[in-house]
Formats: C-alpha cells, sequence, structure tokens
C-alpha cells in the first residue's frame, strides 16, 4: 500500500497519513499483523519532519489501529478494522448529533428532522 | 601472469567506473527534476531540454578516465617520468597503485558533479506538492533469503578472524596482522554501510525509471561485494599460510569484480523510460 499527500493541503499532513492508514485497515490492504515502516523511513520517503510521522503513529497507536513493538517495528493491531469502525461511527455520530442540535435549535420539529434524514438517506446512492 | 592483463583489468575498471559512470548518470538529469517536482518540470521545458547535453564538468571527468587510461599505459610501458619512478617496486604494484590513485581522483571528480547538481537541483527546483511513499518496511531480508544473509555474515565473521588466528597457528608465516587487521574491519565496515545506505536510501529516480527490481539489484550487488571481500581475505591469509604472495592475484580480481558489478547496475533504460514523468517517488 501506498500513502499520498500533499503539502499545500489544508487537512494536515499527520492527519493525511492516518486517515490514509485507517482507510488502508477498513479496506483490508493493511492486515492484523503487518509491519510498518519506521518513523525514519516515512519520514525520509515522503521528505517530511518525522515529529510529522511519530505524531501520525501516536495518534494511531492510541485510536488502537497500530501497536509499537520496542525494536521490533510497528504493527497493525489484531482489532486494528474493530477500532477503526468504532472510530468512524463515533466521528459519524458526533458529526449527526451536531446537525440534529443544530436542526431542532433552529426550530424543526424531531417528526421534521427524522423525515429530512429519511428522505436524504433515500437521495444518497450507496 | 602477464602485466597486461593487470593493465586490462585496470583499464577497463577505470573506463567503467569513471567513464560510464558519468556518461550513464547524466541521462538521468531531466528524469531526476521530474521526480522532484512533475509540475516544475513540465513548466520548465527549455531547463530540462539543456540538461540533456553534457556539462563541462561531465566532460572533464570522462576525459579524466581516458587520460588516466593513457597515464596507466605509459607506467606499464615504463615511460613514466623518472621523478615518479619508484625503485625496487614490481610494476604490477606500480600499476595498481597508480590505478587506484587514477580512480580515486575520478571518483572525486564523480562526486564534485553529484554535489553540483543536487546544489543547483536544491536551489532551483521547489520539493514537489504531492508526494509518495510505500506502506512496506525496507530491511536486507526482503530483497535476499535470510538463510543466504547469514551465511555471508558468517564468512564474514571468518574473513575478520581469519588473519589474527592464522598469526597465533603460523607465527612464521602470517604477518602484519595489525595492519590486515585494520584493512579488514575498514573494508568490511565500508561495505556493511554500502548495504544499509541501498536498504534504508530514500527511492529516487533509478527506482521510478528502471522499476523496483533496482534496489533488489543494488542491495545484492553490495552483498555480493561483502561476501566476495570476505572470501578475498581468507584466500589471501590461506596463500600467506601456503607461502604464495596473492596481492597481485587478489588486486586484480577484486578491481575484476567491482567493475563486473558496477557494470550489472547501469542498465541503459529505453528513451521512452527515461522520459516518463510520474508524480513522484514510487517505491
Amino acid at each position: 500500500m501506498e500513502i499520498n499527500i500533499v503539502t499545500s493541503s489544508p487537512e494536515p499532513v499527520y492527519e493525511q497519513i492516518v486517515r490514509q492508514v485507517q482507510h488502508g485497515v477498513a479496506e483490508g490492504e493493511l492486515k492484523p499483523g503487518d509491519a510498518l515502516p519506521t518513523v525514519r523511513q516515512l519520514a525520509d520517503d515522503l521528505q517530511i519532519n518525522r515529529n510529522t510521522v511519530a505524531r501520525a503513529y501516536k495518534l494511531l497507536e492510541d485510536r488502537g489501529v497500530l501497536v509499537t513493538a520496542g525494536r521490533r517495528g510497528t504493527f497493525v493491531r489484531n482489532e486494528a478494522a474493530h477500532e477503526v469502525h468504532r472510530a468512524k461511527s463515533g466521528q459519524a455520530e458526533r458529526a449527526m448529533r451536531q446537525t440534529v442540535s443544530m436542526l431542532l435549535g433552529e426550530g424543526m420539529t424531531r417528526a421534521q428532522v427524522a423525515a429530512l434524514f429519511k428522505n436524504v438517506l433515500a437521495g444518497v446512492k450507496s | 601472469m602477464s602485466e597486461w592483463i593487470d593493465f586490462a583489468v585496470y583499464a577497463t575498471q577505470l573506463i567503467v567506473c569513471v567513464l560510464v559512470t558519468a556518461r550513464w548518470a547524466a541521462q538521468f538529469k531531466s528524469a531526476v527534476v521530474a521526480d522532484r517536482n512533475p509540475e516544475w518540470a513540465r513548466a520548465h521545458p527549455q531547463v530540462l531540454s539543456g540538461l540533456e547535453r553534457f556539462s563541462g564538468l561531465n566532460l572533464l571527468i570522462q576525459a579524466w578516465a581516458i587520460f588516466s587510461v593513457l597515464v596507466l599505459l605509459a607506467w606499464r610501458l615504463d615511460l613514466e617520468p623518472t621523478v615518479l619512478k619508484t625503485p625496487g617496486m614490481p610494476g604490477w604494484r606500480s600499476l595498481l597503485a597508480t590505478a587506484y590513485l587514477l580512480l580515486g581522483i575520478g571518483f572525486v571528480l564523480l562526486g564534485l558533479g553529484a554535489i553540483v547538481f543536487t546544489r543547483w537541483l536544491r536551489s532551483e527546483v521547489p520539493l514537489g506538492e504531492q508526494r509518495r511513499a510505500s506502506l512496506t518496511p525496507r530491511s536486507v531480508d526482503g530483497f535476499v533469503p535470510r538463510g543466504l544473509k547469514f551465511a555471508i555474515y558468517a564468512l564474514v565473521a571468518v574473513a575478520i578472524a581469519a588473519r589474527p588466528i592464522a598469526s597465533l597457528i603460523y607465527p612464521g608465516r602470517v604477518t602484519d596482522v595489525r595492519q590486515g587487521s585494520i584493512f579488514a574491519l575498514a573494508t568490511t565496515f565500508m561495505l556493511f554501510l554500502a548495504v544499509g545506505i541501498s536498504v534504508r536510501r530514500r527511492p529516487n529516480v533509478f527506482d521510478r525509471v528502471l522499476g523496483t527490481a533496482f534496489r533488489r539489484r543494488e542491495v545484492r550487488v553490495c552483498l555480493a561485494l561483502l561476501a566476495f571481500n570476505a572470501l578475498g581475505l581468507v584466500t589471501l591469509v590461506a596463500l600467506e599460510v601456503a607461502g604464495i604472495d596473492g596481492r597481485r592475484y587478489s588486486g586484480v580480481v577484486f578491481s575484476a569484480f567491482v567493475t563486473a558489478m558496477l557494470a550489472a547496475l547501469m542498465p541503459f533504460p529505453r528513451r521512452n523510460d527515461a522520459d516518463a514523468q510520474t508524480p513522484a517517488h514510487a517505491a
């Protein structure tokens, strides 16, 4: 699997790495137990600061996607796919809560919000 | 063995290591620019076409290689200036020392050429905004079978230990233990370093133009040199024990091997391969 970054993107580089690793795990491109390159290798290959890669790896560790086994390297955790799914669900739920709160705050009823979501869902192609 | 064989090997080494390397590296200049920043390369076609021509320094390096072969020929024909003659030194040794001095200067010139180009590249061509890298970790095990790697490391250990141990068993026959051990350690260290660098270095234009097999070949060549050097060190000790001075043969054989390995690393790409401009840094 390859990581593509755009340094001029408004999305910080470490978040681009986190997002793509999570995507790789969710899509099965990165399997449990797969080794990842060292911070040094990835930073050198992408020509970015090592702290940026270290930050991305730390975030992925905190989210339960990666595990660092000392000098042996960094690996994809066994429960990584589940953790990515959970993180994505949590993120989606937070975004939906925010939207629902905003709509209710603007005077819509719960039934109207539910109907709106139903319509939007029906209009979105999977 | 005729000293013309020594001359032929060292002359070929000079031609391959200096002249051919300079010509080979020059054809990748525009591809290096495209690799660093494809958008910049597309916007500056006139700069790229200028890079296709040989620079003054590159021509100087090529001229140095030809001059070196002529100097070596003069040494072989005993036409060297009297002030540079070393009385009592055998002809093969004089050829070896001269060849390596000329080769060393050739390498310095090649290094200078690389520094000049890299400085120009960094000052004139901004780094591309889009970059990519493989998420596959690189290690020696990824390029050679583990068993072969450990066999080479074992051979290296034997080669380093061979001289001190042989000097204890045959104190009269094996001499120069300190100097020989320092030489063995220094060459082994440099070749280990070369193996490490070939594995860890950032993917570059050669990987992109010549494909992923390039690094595999590079790592294998470095390991082959490491193994060959170790084998040479052991053989030298064995010849010393047998009372044969093997330094001449080892010099010739090692030079021939280095030349062959370097030539193996330099496949010439098809023209449309070198011209291809894809986003930077394929693994």
